[in-house]
Protein backbone atom coordinates (compact mmCIF):
# COMPACT_ATOMS: atom_id res chain seq x y z
CA UNK A 1 0.00 0.00 0.00
CA UNK A 2 1.15 3.60 -1.10
CA UNK A 3 -0.31 6.66 0.64
CA UNK A 4 -0.34 10.36 -0.33
CA UNK A 5 -2.02 13.13 1.49
CA UNK A 6 -4.48 14.57 -0.79
CA UNK A 7 -4.52 17.77 1.63
CA UNK A 8 -8.46 17.89 1.67
CA UNK A 9 -7.85 19.33 -1.44
CA UNK A 10 -9.61 18.52 -4.40
CA UNK A 11 -6.56 19.61 -6.99
CA UNK A 12 -3.99 18.24 -4.85
CA UNK A 13 -6.08 14.57 -4.82
CA UNK A 14 -6.06 14.47 -8.24
CA UNK A 15 -2.03 15.42 -8.48
CA UNK A 16 -1.29 12.41 -6.06
CA UNK A 17 -3.81 10.10 -7.81
CA UNK A 18 -2.19 10.68 -10.93
CA UNK A 19 1.56 10.52 -9.40
CA UNK A 20 0.11 7.09 -8.25
CA UNK A 21 -1.34 5.81 -11.41
CA UNK A 22 1.41 6.67 -13.73
CA UNK A 23 4.85 7.10 -11.06
CA UNK A 24 3.87 4.29 -8.71
CA UNK A 25 2.11 2.28 -11.49
CA UNK A 26 -0.98 1.04 -8.72
CA UNK A 27 -3.23 -1.46 -9.98
CA UNK A 28 -5.85 0.71 -7.86
CA UNK A 29 -6.99 3.97 -5.98
CA UNK A 30 -8.73 3.62 -2.74
CA UNK A 31 -9.41 6.39 -0.50
CA UNK A 32 -9.94 9.86 -0.09
CA UNK A 33 -12.02 12.12 2.87
CA UNK A 34 -13.86 15.00 2.66
CA UNK A 35 -16.90 14.93 -0.40
CA UNK A 36 -15.43 17.27 -2.53
CA UNK A 37 -11.95 15.40 -3.27
CA UNK A 38 -13.94 11.95 -3.29
CA UNK A 39 -15.68 13.06 -5.93
CA UNK A 40 -12.85 14.77 -8.03
CA UNK A 41 -10.97 11.51 -7.61
CA UNK A 42 -14.13 9.81 -8.38
CA UNK A 43 -14.09 11.78 -11.80
CA UNK A 44 -10.31 10.88 -12.30
CA UNK A 45 -10.97 7.43 -11.62
CA UNK A 46 -13.32 7.65 -14.91
CA UNK A 47 -10.86 9.76 -17.06
CA UNK A 48 -8.06 7.20 -16.30
CA UNK A 49 -10.26 4.03 -16.19
CA UNK A 50 -8.84 2.95 -12.69
CA UNK A 51 -10.50 1.09 -10.09
CA UNK A 52 -11.49 3.45 -7.08
CA UNK A 53 -12.64 2.33 -3.59
CA UNK A 54 -14.06 5.97 -2.28
CA UNK A 55 -13.64 5.14 1.53
CA UNK A 56 -14.62 8.32 3.84
CA UNK A 57 -16.15 10.90 1.27
CA UNK A 58 -20.23 10.58 1.84
CA UNK A 59 -21.90 12.73 -1.37
CA UNK A 60 -24.11 10.85 -2.78
CA UNK A 61 -23.22 11.79 -6.36
CA UNK A 62 -20.33 9.32 -5.44
CA UNK A 63 -22.53 6.58 -6.40
CA UNK A 64 -25.38 8.70 -8.26
CA UNK A 65 -25.25 11.42 -10.56
CA UNK A 66 -21.36 11.34 -11.13
CA UNK A 67 -21.24 7.83 -9.93
CA UNK A 68 -18.96 5.58 -12.87
CA UNK A 69 -18.31 2.11 -13.45
CA UNK A 70 -15.08 2.17 -11.90
CA UNK A 71 -15.63 3.92 -8.53
CA UNK A 72 -17.12 2.14 -5.55
CA UNK A 73 -18.36 3.71 -2.20
CA UNK A 74 -17.50 1.91 1.07
CA UNK A 75 -19.31 4.51 3.89
CA UNK A 76 -23.56 4.99 4.26
CA UNK A 77 -23.82 7.76 1.97
CA UNK A 78 -24.95 11.52 2.94
CA UNK A 79 -28.74 9.79 1.48
CA UNK A 80 -28.12 6.61 3.49
CA UNK A 81 -27.64 8.72 6.86
CA UNK A 82 -30.04 11.03 6.48
CA UNK A 83 -32.55 8.85 5.91
CA UNK A 84 -31.58 7.20 9.21
CA UNK A 85 -32.14 10.09 11.01
CA UNK A 86 -35.27 12.02 9.35
CA UNK A 87 -38.02 9.25 10.92
CA UNK A 88 -36.75 10.21 14.21
CA UNK A 89 -37.11 13.59 13.64
CA UNK A 90 -40.56 13.16 11.99
CA UNK A 91 -41.37 11.59 15.26
CA UNK A 92 -40.30 14.76 17.45
CA UNK A 93 -43.60 16.28 15.87
CA UNK A 94 -41.52 19.68 15.71
CA UNK A 95 -43.17 22.34 13.31
CA UNK A 96 -40.53 24.83 12.78
CA UNK A 97 -36.86 23.66 12.06
CA UNK A 98 -33.40 25.46 11.89
CA UNK A 99 -30.76 23.77 9.49
CA UNK A 100 -26.80 24.41 9.78
CA UNK A 101 -24.63 23.20 7.38
CA UNK A 102 -20.94 23.32 6.18
CA UNK A 103 -20.96 25.14 2.40
CA UNK A 104 -19.26 22.61 0.47
CA UNK A 105 -20.92 19.39 -1.41
CA UNK A 106 -21.25 17.55 2.10
CA UNK A 107 -23.49 20.34 3.87
CA UNK A 108 -25.29 21.00 0.52
CA UNK A 109 -26.36 17.23 -0.46
CA UNK A 110 -27.32 16.82 3.18
CA UNK A 111 -29.69 19.63 3.82
CA UNK A 112 -31.49 19.36 0.87
CA UNK A 113 -32.27 15.80 1.06
CA UNK A 114 -33.41 16.20 5.06
CA UNK A 115 -35.61 18.94 3.98
CA UNK A 116 -37.16 17.42 1.34
CA UNK A 117 -37.43 13.69 3.06
CA UNK A 118 -38.80 15.63 6.26
CA UNK A 119 -41.36 17.12 4.34
CA UNK A 120 -42.39 14.19 2.58
CA UNK A 121 -43.06 12.39 5.83
CA UNK A 122 -44.19 15.74 7.69
CA UNK A 123 -45.95 18.19 5.44
CA UNK A 124 -46.47 20.73 7.91
CA UNK A 125 -42.82 21.34 8.66
CA UNK A 126 -41.71 25.21 8.12
CA UNK A 127 -37.87 25.64 7.42
CA UNK A 128 -37.34 29.18 9.59
CA UNK A 129 -33.89 29.80 9.25
CA UNK A 130 -30.61 28.04 7.50
CA UNK A 131 -26.86 29.42 8.13
CA UNK A 132 -24.37 27.68 5.84
CA UNK A 133 -20.64 28.68 7.24
CA UNK A 134 -17.44 28.03 5.05
CA UNK A 135 -16.11 24.45 5.80
CA UNK A 136 -13.18 24.48 8.56
CA UNK A 137 -13.85 28.63 9.03
CA UNK A 138 -16.94 28.95 11.17
CA UNK A 139 -17.60 32.40 13.11
CA UNK A 140 -19.74 30.37 15.58
CA UNK A 141 -21.25 33.13 17.47
CA UNK A 142 -23.11 35.07 14.81
CA UNK A 143 -24.10 31.78 13.41
CA UNK A 144 -25.68 30.21 16.62
CA UNK A 145 -27.32 33.81 17.39
CA UNK A 146 -28.51 33.91 14.37
CA UNK A 147 -30.20 30.56 14.76
CA UNK A 148 -31.62 31.60 17.98
CA UNK A 149 -32.89 34.25 17.29
CA UNK A 150 -35.35 32.61 14.23
CA UNK A 151 -36.98 31.30 17.43
CA UNK A 152 -37.29 27.06 15.77
CA UNK A 153 -38.49 23.82 17.91
CA UNK A 154 -36.15 22.06 16.55
CA UNK A 155 -32.27 22.21 14.60
CA UNK A 156 -30.59 19.89 12.27
CA UNK A 157 -27.12 20.22 12.24
CA UNK A 158 -24.06 18.90 9.84
CA UNK A 159 -21.32 20.55 11.07
CA UNK A 160 -18.43 18.41 12.10
CA UNK A 161 -15.03 18.87 13.63
CA UNK A 162 -13.56 21.44 14.24
CA UNK A 163 -17.09 23.46 13.21
CA UNK A 164 -18.56 21.32 15.65
CA UNK A 165 -16.42 22.25 18.45
CA UNK A 166 -17.03 25.68 18.11
CA UNK A 167 -20.71 25.79 17.27
CA UNK A 168 -21.50 23.57 20.63
CA UNK A 169 -19.58 25.89 22.95
CA UNK A 170 -21.06 29.00 21.71
CA UNK A 171 -24.05 27.40 21.27
CA UNK A 172 -24.28 26.16 25.07
CA UNK A 173 -22.99 29.58 26.34
CA UNK A 174 -25.91 31.31 24.41
CA UNK A 175 -28.62 29.01 25.21
CA UNK A 176 -29.42 27.59 21.87
CA UNK A 177 -29.72 24.36 22.42
CA UNK A 178 -32.20 25.00 25.77
CA UNK A 179 -35.80 23.44 24.98
CA UNK A 180 -34.84 21.86 21.87
CA UNK A 181 -34.25 19.28 20.11
CA UNK A 182 -31.29 18.85 18.02
CA UNK A 183 -30.89 16.34 14.97
CA UNK A 184 -27.44 15.76 14.05
CA UNK A 185 -25.30 14.06 11.78
CA UNK A 186 -22.00 12.24 12.31
CA UNK A 187 -21.73 13.68 15.88
CA UNK A 188 -21.63 9.97 17.54
CA UNK A 189 -18.43 9.41 16.41
CA UNK A 190 -15.56 9.51 18.04
CA UNK A 191 -13.63 11.41 16.37
CA UNK A 192 -16.01 14.59 16.51
CA UNK A 193 -17.73 13.75 20.09
CA UNK A 194 -14.38 13.23 22.23
CA UNK A 195 -12.75 16.48 21.76
CA UNK A 196 -15.59 17.89 23.22
CA UNK A 197 -14.75 16.37 27.11
CA UNK A 198 -17.81 17.45 29.50
CA UNK A 199 -19.25 20.04 26.59
CA UNK A 200 -20.52 17.47 24.71
CA UNK A 201 -24.30 17.90 23.55
CA UNK A 202 -26.58 16.35 25.57
CA UNK A 203 -29.59 14.67 23.90
CA UNK A 204 -29.00 15.07 20.42
CA UNK A 205 -30.37 12.87 18.29
CA UNK A 206 -27.24 11.20 16.31
CA UNK A 207 -25.41 8.92 13.83
CA UNK A 208 -22.00 8.04 14.93
CA UNK A 209 -20.12 4.76 16.24
CA UNK A 210 -20.48 3.76 20.55
CA UNK A 211 -17.13 1.94 20.12
CA UNK A 212 -17.63 1.32 23.97
CA UNK A 213 -21.03 -0.75 23.52
CA UNK A 214 -20.76 -2.75 20.47
CA UNK A 215 -21.31 -6.43 21.38
CA UNK A 216 -21.61 -8.11 18.24
CA UNK A 217 -18.43 -10.85 17.95
CA UNK A 218 -17.05 -9.26 14.82
CA UNK A 219 -16.93 -5.69 16.55
CA UNK A 220 -15.26 -7.55 19.71
CA UNK A 221 -12.76 -9.16 17.66
CA UNK A 222 -11.84 -5.59 15.38
CA UNK A 223 -12.11 -3.76 19.01
CA UNK A 224 -9.47 -6.61 20.77
CA UNK A 225 -6.74 -6.49 17.75
CA UNK A 226 -6.79 -2.99 17.34
CA UNK A 227 -6.45 -2.34 21.21
CA UNK A 228 -3.97 -4.62 21.10
CA UNK A 229 -1.99 -3.24 18.38
CA UNK A 230 -1.72 0.64 19.20
CA UNK A 231 -3.21 0.65 22.74
CA UNK A 232 -6.22 3.42 22.17
CA UNK A 233 -9.54 2.65 20.54
CA UNK A 234 -10.35 2.55 16.97
CA UNK A 235 -12.04 5.44 15.87
CA UNK A 236 -14.95 5.35 12.95
CA UNK A 237 -12.07 5.90 10.72
CA UNK A 238 -10.32 3.11 12.04
CA UNK A 239 -13.20 0.96 11.43
CA UNK A 240 -13.57 2.50 7.52
CA UNK A 241 -9.75 1.90 6.85
CA UNK A 242 -9.44 -1.86 7.85
CA UNK A 243 -12.89 -2.31 6.24
CA UNK A 244 -11.51 -0.51 3.41
CA UNK A 245 -8.49 -2.56 2.88
CA UNK A 246 -10.30 -5.84 3.86
CA UNK A 247 -12.46 -5.50 0.95
CA UNK A 248 -10.29 -4.98 -1.37
CA UNK A 249 -8.80 -8.09 -0.10
CA UNK A 250 -12.00 -9.81 -0.48
CA UNK A 251 -12.24 -8.51 -4.13
CA UNK A 252 -8.64 -9.23 -5.49
CA UNK A 253 -9.19 -12.89 -4.46
CA UNK A 254 -12.64 -13.00 -5.80
CA UNK A 255 -11.09 -11.44 -8.93
CA UNK A 256 -7.51 -13.53 -9.01
CA UNK A 257 -6.02 -10.27 -10.98
CA UNK A 258 -5.23 -6.99 -10.60
CA UNK A 259 -6.94 -5.56 -13.82
CA UNK A 260 -9.56 -2.98 -14.04
CA UNK A 261 -12.32 -4.75 -15.64
CA UNK A 262 -11.64 -8.13 -13.55
CA UNK A 263 -12.00 -5.98 -10.74
CA UNK A 264 -14.77 -3.96 -11.32
CA UNK A 265 -16.41 -7.29 -11.39
CA UNK A 266 -15.35 -9.09 -8.92
CA UNK A 267 -16.58 -5.98 -6.27
CA UNK A 268 -19.96 -6.08 -8.10
CA UNK A 269 -21.98 -7.91 -5.11
CA UNK A 270 -18.77 -8.49 -3.01
CA UNK A 271 -19.45 -9.58 0.30
CA UNK A 272 -17.32 -9.46 3.63
CA UNK A 273 -17.67 -9.02 7.02
CA UNK A 274 -16.86 -5.81 8.15
CA UNK A 275 -16.53 -5.23 11.83
CA UNK A 276 -20.17 -3.60 11.77
CA UNK A 277 -21.51 -6.98 10.45
CA UNK A 278 -21.95 -8.11 7.09
CA UNK A 279 -21.87 -5.56 4.09
CA UNK A 280 -22.81 -5.97 0.23
CA UNK A 281 -21.23 -3.82 -2.84
CA UNK A 282 -24.34 -3.46 -4.41
CA UNK A 283 -24.16 -4.01 -7.99
CA UNK A 284 -26.57 -1.80 -8.98
CA UNK A 285 -25.00 1.50 -7.72
CA UNK A 286 -21.28 0.43 -6.33
CA UNK A 287 -22.57 1.45 -3.20
CA UNK A 288 -21.45 -0.76 0.18
CA UNK A 289 -24.24 -1.50 2.58
CA UNK A 290 -22.51 -0.49 5.23
CA UNK A 291 -24.61 1.22 8.26
CA UNK A 292 -24.04 3.04 10.89
CA UNK A 293 -25.37 3.41 14.65
CA UNK A 294 -28.25 5.98 15.65
CA UNK A 295 -28.51 6.84 19.32
CA UNK A 296 -29.09 9.67 21.80
CA UNK A 297 -25.84 11.42 23.20
CA UNK A 298 -25.46 11.76 26.81
CA UNK A 299 -22.37 12.55 29.22
CA UNK A 300 -20.74 10.03 31.07
CA UNK A 301 -17.78 10.47 33.25
CA UNK A 302 -16.95 13.92 31.64
CA UNK A 303 -17.21 12.76 27.78
CA UNK A 304 -19.86 12.76 25.44
CA UNK A 305 -20.91 8.84 24.72
CA UNK A 306 -24.39 7.65 22.58
CA UNK A 307 -26.91 5.65 24.19
CA UNK A 308 -29.69 3.58 23.35
CA UNK A 309 -28.10 3.28 19.97
CA UNK A 310 -29.09 0.98 17.59
CA UNK A 311 -27.15 -0.41 14.13
CA UNK A 312 -29.06 0.27 11.07
CA UNK A 313 -28.53 -1.44 8.14
CA UNK A 314 -27.24 0.52 5.16
CA UNK A 315 -29.52 -2.09 3.11
CA UNK A 316 -32.47 -0.96 4.15
CA UNK A 317 -32.43 2.72 3.20
CA UNK A 318 -30.82 2.67 -0.13
CA UNK A 319 -33.40 3.44 -2.65
CA UNK A 320 -33.94 0.28 -4.88
CA UNK A 321 -32.22 -1.02 -7.81
CA UNK A 322 -34.68 0.58 -10.51
CA UNK A 323 -35.02 4.40 -8.55
CA UNK A 324 -30.80 4.43 -9.00
CA UNK A 325 -30.98 3.66 -12.59
CA UNK A 326 -32.72 6.62 -12.97
CA UNK A 327 -30.34 8.41 -10.91
CA UNK A 328 -26.95 7.27 -12.38
CA UNK A 329 -25.62 8.43 -16.01
CA UNK A 330 -25.41 5.37 -18.67
CA UNK A 331 -22.08 3.91 -18.67
CA UNK B 1 -33.70 40.56 13.08
CA UNK B 2 -35.19 43.16 15.72
CA UNK B 3 -32.35 45.58 17.74
CA UNK B 4 -31.74 43.58 20.58
CA UNK B 5 -29.80 40.31 18.22
CA UNK B 6 -28.27 43.41 15.73
CA UNK B 7 -26.43 44.94 19.31
CA UNK B 8 -25.35 41.27 20.03
CA UNK B 9 -23.89 40.33 16.66
CA UNK B 10 -22.19 44.16 16.89
CA UNK B 11 -21.08 43.02 20.17
CA UNK B 12 -19.79 39.59 19.30
CA UNK B 13 -18.12 41.32 15.96
CA UNK B 14 -16.21 43.84 18.52
CA UNK B 15 -15.07 41.44 20.64
CA UNK B 16 -13.41 38.85 17.55
CA UNK B 17 -11.99 42.30 16.19
CA UNK B 18 -10.25 42.95 19.30
CA UNK B 19 -8.57 39.63 19.87
CA UNK B 20 -7.79 40.49 15.56
CA UNK B 21 -6.29 43.25 16.69
CA UNK B 22 -3.86 41.77 19.16
CA UNK B 23 -2.53 39.78 16.21
CA UNK B 24 -2.39 42.72 14.10
CA UNK B 25 -0.58 45.20 16.49
CA UNK B 26 1.92 42.46 16.25
CA UNK B 27 2.23 42.25 12.67
CA UNK B 28 2.31 45.93 11.92
CA UNK B 29 4.69 46.79 15.22
CA UNK B 30 7.25 43.94 13.55
CA UNK B 31 6.72 45.07 10.01
CA UNK B 32 6.79 48.90 10.73
CA UNK B 33 10.73 48.93 12.78
CA UNK B 34 12.15 45.75 10.72
CA UNK B 35 10.60 46.54 7.32
CA UNK B 36 9.84 43.18 7.16
CA UNK B 37 6.68 41.35 5.97
CA UNK B 38 5.87 39.00 8.27
CA UNK B 39 4.38 35.50 6.53
CA UNK B 40 5.10 33.89 9.67
CA UNK B 41 3.41 35.85 12.01
CA UNK B 42 -0.07 33.91 11.84
CA UNK B 43 2.41 30.46 12.29
CA UNK B 44 3.40 32.49 15.58
CA UNK B 45 -0.55 32.46 16.91
CA UNK B 46 -1.04 29.28 16.15
CA UNK B 47 2.05 27.88 18.66
CA UNK B 48 0.41 30.30 20.82
CA UNK B 49 -3.05 28.46 20.99
CA UNK B 50 -1.94 24.96 20.97
CA UNK B 51 0.71 25.75 23.95
CA UNK B 52 -1.48 27.22 26.34
CA UNK B 53 -3.92 25.04 25.52
CA UNK B 54 -0.95 22.05 26.14
CA UNK B 55 -0.03 24.24 29.43
CA UNK B 56 -3.22 25.15 30.74
CA UNK B 57 -4.02 21.29 30.57
CA UNK B 58 -0.49 20.46 32.70
CA UNK B 59 -1.59 23.14 35.31
CA UNK B 60 -3.50 22.22 37.98
CA UNK B 61 -7.05 23.70 36.93
CA UNK B 62 -8.24 26.98 38.12
CA UNK B 63 -7.94 30.84 37.56
CA UNK B 64 -4.15 30.74 38.17
CA UNK B 65 -3.37 27.92 35.94
CA UNK B 66 -5.53 28.76 33.66
CA UNK B 67 -4.23 32.71 33.55
CA UNK B 68 -0.65 30.93 33.86
CA UNK B 69 -0.74 28.99 31.29
CA UNK B 70 -1.84 31.85 28.32
CA UNK B 71 1.17 33.71 29.60
CA UNK B 72 3.57 31.74 29.69
CA UNK B 73 2.70 30.00 26.31
CA UNK B 74 2.82 33.95 24.98
CA UNK B 75 6.04 34.11 26.56
CA UNK B 76 7.92 31.11 25.31
CA UNK B 77 7.01 31.85 21.54
CA UNK B 78 8.13 35.47 21.94
CA UNK B 79 11.26 33.73 23.42
CA UNK B 80 11.05 31.60 19.74
CA UNK B 81 10.37 34.38 17.81
CA UNK B 82 13.75 36.22 19.26
CA UNK B 83 15.17 32.71 18.44
CA UNK B 84 14.08 33.19 15.01
CA UNK B 85 14.93 36.96 14.43
CA UNK B 86 18.61 36.01 15.78
CA UNK B 87 18.88 33.22 13.13
CA UNK B 88 16.99 33.55 10.47
CA UNK B 89 16.03 37.18 9.80
CA UNK B 90 19.08 39.44 11.07
CA UNK B 91 21.08 37.97 7.82
CA UNK B 92 17.76 38.82 5.71
CA UNK B 93 17.45 42.83 6.33
CA UNK B 94 19.78 43.81 3.31
CA UNK B 95 18.19 41.06 1.09
CA UNK B 96 15.49 42.00 -1.89
CA UNK B 97 11.92 41.36 -0.26
CA UNK B 98 11.95 38.55 -2.24
CA UNK B 99 14.20 36.61 -0.03
CA UNK B 100 12.32 37.80 2.86
CA UNK B 101 8.74 36.32 1.73
CA UNK B 102 10.29 33.16 1.08
CA UNK B 103 12.06 32.78 4.38
CA UNK B 104 9.02 33.60 6.67
CA UNK B 105 7.31 31.50 4.11
CA UNK B 106 9.19 28.69 4.87
CA UNK B 107 9.09 29.18 8.37
CA UNK B 108 5.20 28.77 7.74
CA UNK B 109 5.81 25.33 6.51
CA UNK B 110 8.53 24.27 9.19
CA UNK B 111 6.10 25.35 12.18
CA UNK B 112 2.54 24.02 10.57
CA UNK B 113 4.85 20.49 10.22
CA UNK B 114 6.09 20.67 13.68
CA UNK B 115 2.78 21.47 15.44
CA UNK B 116 1.52 18.42 13.37
CA UNK B 117 4.14 16.50 14.96
CA UNK B 118 4.12 17.31 18.67
CA UNK B 119 0.31 17.70 18.65
CA UNK B 120 -0.66 15.15 16.35
CA UNK B 121 -3.87 15.52 13.86
CA UNK B 122 -6.60 15.09 16.50
CA UNK B 123 -8.84 18.31 17.08
CA UNK B 124 -8.04 19.99 20.45
CA UNK B 125 -10.65 22.01 22.69
CA UNK B 126 -9.09 24.52 24.72
CA UNK B 127 -10.58 25.03 28.83
CA UNK B 128 -13.05 27.63 29.10
CA UNK B 129 -11.58 30.45 31.43
CA UNK B 130 -12.67 29.69 34.77
CA UNK B 131 -15.14 31.84 36.26
CA UNK B 132 -16.31 32.87 32.49
CA UNK B 133 -17.95 30.06 31.22
CA UNK B 134 -21.40 31.77 31.55
CA UNK B 135 -23.30 34.74 29.88
CA UNK B 136 -24.54 37.73 31.12
CA UNK B 137 -27.81 38.92 29.63
CA UNK B 138 -28.60 41.65 27.43
CA UNK B 139 -31.15 43.04 26.33
CA UNK B 140 -33.12 39.82 27.39
CA UNK B 141 -30.58 37.57 25.55
CA UNK B 142 -27.50 35.68 26.54
CA UNK B 143 -23.89 37.08 25.15
CA UNK B 144 -21.03 35.09 26.56
CA UNK B 145 -18.69 36.82 29.31
CA UNK B 146 -15.59 35.56 27.87
CA UNK B 147 -16.49 38.27 24.83
CA UNK B 148 -16.97 41.20 26.91
CA UNK B 149 -13.84 40.02 28.22
CA UNK B 150 -12.31 40.09 25.14
CA UNK B 151 -13.54 43.54 24.48
CA UNK B 152 -11.76 44.86 27.07
CA UNK B 153 -8.64 43.10 26.16
CA UNK B 154 -8.09 44.67 22.75
CA UNK B 155 -7.99 48.68 24.29
CA UNK B 156 -6.21 47.44 27.11
CA UNK B 157 -3.04 46.10 25.04
CA UNK B 158 -3.38 49.28 22.46
CA UNK B 159 -3.31 51.29 26.09
CA UNK B 160 -0.50 49.68 27.04
CA UNK B 161 1.71 49.31 23.94
CA UNK B 162 0.81 53.29 23.52
CA UNK B 163 2.74 54.02 26.57
CA UNK B 164 5.62 51.76 25.94
CA UNK B 165 6.02 53.42 22.80
CA UNK B 166 5.96 56.97 23.72
CA UNK B 167 6.94 57.02 27.44
CA UNK B 168 10.08 54.69 27.74
CA UNK B 169 13.36 55.05 26.17
CA UNK B 170 13.22 52.14 24.01
CA UNK B 171 9.78 52.82 22.78
CA UNK B 172 11.82 56.20 21.51
CA UNK B 173 14.05 54.16 19.91
CA UNK B 174 11.61 51.58 17.81
CA UNK B 175 9.85 55.13 16.51
CA UNK B 176 12.64 56.14 15.56
CA UNK B 177 13.86 53.62 13.57
CA UNK B 178 10.56 53.36 11.96
CA UNK B 179 11.60 56.67 10.90
CA UNK B 180 14.92 56.45 10.03
CA UNK B 181 16.95 53.65 10.68
CA UNK B 182 20.35 54.89 10.04
CA UNK B 183 20.24 57.91 11.58
CA UNK B 184 19.38 55.45 14.96
CA UNK B 185 22.57 53.24 13.97
CA UNK B 186 24.56 56.27 13.13
CA UNK B 187 23.86 57.88 16.59
CA UNK B 188 25.26 54.40 18.61
CA UNK B 189 21.84 52.42 19.29
CA UNK B 190 22.27 48.85 19.21
CA UNK B 191 19.94 48.15 15.89
CA UNK B 192 20.59 44.56 16.97
CA UNK B 193 19.04 43.97 19.69
CA UNK B 194 16.57 46.89 19.08
CA UNK B 195 15.07 44.73 16.48
CA UNK B 196 15.15 41.74 17.77
CA UNK B 197 13.32 42.57 21.10
CA UNK B 198 10.96 44.26 18.32
CA UNK B 199 10.47 41.16 16.86
CA UNK B 200 9.70 39.44 20.26
CA UNK B 201 7.00 41.91 21.20
CA UNK B 202 5.51 41.52 17.77
CA UNK B 203 5.23 37.29 18.44
CA UNK B 204 4.39 38.18 21.78
CA UNK B 205 1.35 40.37 20.77
CA UNK B 206 0.48 37.63 17.94
CA UNK B 207 0.39 34.33 20.78
CA UNK B 208 -1.33 36.45 23.30
CA UNK B 209 -3.80 36.94 20.78
CA UNK B 210 -3.94 32.92 19.93
CA UNK B 211 -3.61 32.12 23.65
CA UNK B 212 -6.94 34.42 24.30
CA UNK B 213 -9.17 33.32 21.12
CA UNK B 214 -8.59 29.46 22.16
CA UNK B 215 -11.76 30.10 24.23
CA UNK B 216 -13.45 30.46 21.73
CA UNK B 217 -11.53 29.04 18.79
CA UNK B 218 -9.73 26.12 18.80
CA UNK B 219 -6.09 25.04 17.23
CA UNK B 220 -5.43 23.42 14.37
CA UNK B 221 -2.64 22.96 12.30
CA UNK B 222 -3.47 24.74 9.87
CA UNK B 223 -4.99 28.13 11.96
CA UNK B 224 -2.85 30.21 10.14
CA UNK B 225 -3.57 33.76 8.37
CA UNK B 226 -2.08 33.13 5.38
Amino acid sequence: VISRDDNGNPGDAVRVAEELVSREGVALLAGTFLSNTGLAVTDFAKQRRIFFLAAEPLTDKITWQNGNRYTFRLRPSTYMQVAMLVPEAAKLRKKRWAIVYPNYEYGQSAAATFKTMLQRLQPDVEFVAEQAPPLGRIDAGPVAQALADARPDAIFNVLFAADLAKFVREGNTRGLFKGREVVSLLTGEPEYIEPLRDEAPVGWIVTGYPYYGIQTEAHKKFFLAYYRKYNEYPRLGSVVGYSTILSIAEGLKRAKSTETEKLIAAFRGLQFISPFGPVTYRAADHQSTMGAYLGRTRLEGGKGVMVDFTYLDGANYLPSAEEVKKLRPAD
Amino acid sequence: MNASSVLLHILTGLSSASALFLIGSGLSLIFGVTRIVNFAHGSFYMLGLYGSVSLAQAFAPGPLGFWGAVLLAALAVAALGAVVEMLVLRRLYAAPELYQLLATFALVLVIKDAALWAWGPEDLLGPRAPGMTGAVTILGKPFPVYNVFLMFVGPLVLALLWLLLTRTRWGLLVRAATQDREMVGALGVNQRWLFTSVFALGTFLAALGGACRCRTSRPTSTSTWR
